[in-house]
């Protein structure tokens, strides 16, 4: 599995690279578990319910899915773990998030599971991109390096560095607020 | 390549672009004078993985052929593999 998050933070893109992606097997089971450290807890929801399996097949045959936070409402299943109070906002907030996939495949006693890490960051590019506008011409080299490390965070939230993504963020962070640059 | 062959070659080049971004941050942070340089090691490494990643995406999206030739791909992969273990700390 594969996530990429819209610019405009409205949804996210899951790429199924599991090894039964694009091949039709027999699946009795999908679930999709979402951590952030935006949220205090898990968010759960089915891609597959029972008989019903349109959001699965969408996810195979496609190649992706489109998840909206606002999908996250559509839960069908709630574990023990999440917890019931937890809203999705409108939008995915900027932050490092993991994905679980776990499917459960007919006549195999074992779930199989795929792990993703990724790094969100559509409100602070659409801050970054700001800075070309209040930056003097002489410090523009500030533009591009800050732009590296936000790719670098992107980079190391996707796999697992989250100390490094937490130094990148913050960085970047730090230099835009120094810069006054705000989004919106 | 095929694309889950792809994609972990993807994943290790941000794996050490990653690493040599924080090099280049604590370079930063001390005023060291290899700052710059680094800087555009650092530059070369995004730069050839973004093609790769535009590849991959393409060939995921649509199922087919992606944007460069398996020879780009190989040459790029080269690349990126010299450029990585160039410098790492650690």
């Amino acid at each position: 599995m594969d996530v990429e998050q819209f610019n405009d933070a409205s949804a996210a893109r899951f790429y199924d690279k599991t090894v039964w992606a694009g091949h039709q097997v027999n699946i009795t089971s999908a679930r999709i578990t979402m951590r952030s450290d935006q949220f205090d807890g898990l968010y759960q929801f089915l891609l597959m319910d029972g008989a019903d399996r349109a959001i699965l097949d969408d996810f195979l045959t496609a190649g992706f899915i489109n998840i909206s936070p606002n999908a996250f409402t559509r839960v069908l299943e709630v574990g023990e773990e999440v917890d019931p109070s937890f809203t999705m906002p409108e939008t995915y907030p900027d932050g490092y998030y993991q994905f679980e996939l776990e499917v459960m495949i007919s006549g195999d006693e074992e779930i199989s599971s795929y792990m993703e890490n990724q790094g969100f960051f559509a409100f602070m590019e659409n801050r970054a991109a700001r800075l070309k506008l209040n930056l003097p011409e002489y410090v523009l080299e500030e533009f591009i390096t800050l732009y590296m490390y936000l790719y670098a965070a992107k980079a190391a939230a996707s796999v697992g560095q989250i100390s490094k993504y937490t130094s990148f963020v913050n960085y970047v962070n730090e230099r835009m607020n120094t810069w006054e640059i705000s989004y919106k | 390549m095929n694309k889950n062959t792809l994609y972990n070659v993807i994943l290790t080049a941000r794996y050490y672009l990653s690493e040599h971004a924080m090099i280049l941050l604590d370079y930063q942070r001390n005023g060291d004078v290899a700052f710059r340089e680094k800087r555009n090691h650092v530059m070369r490494l995004m730069l050839m993985i973004q093609p790769l990643e535009r590849h991959y995406y393409t060939i995921v999206d649509s199922g087919h052929s992606g944007l460069l030739s398996d020879e780009e791909v190989l040459m790029l992969t080269q690349k990126l593999n010299e450029l990585s273990m160039l410098d790492v700390k650690n």
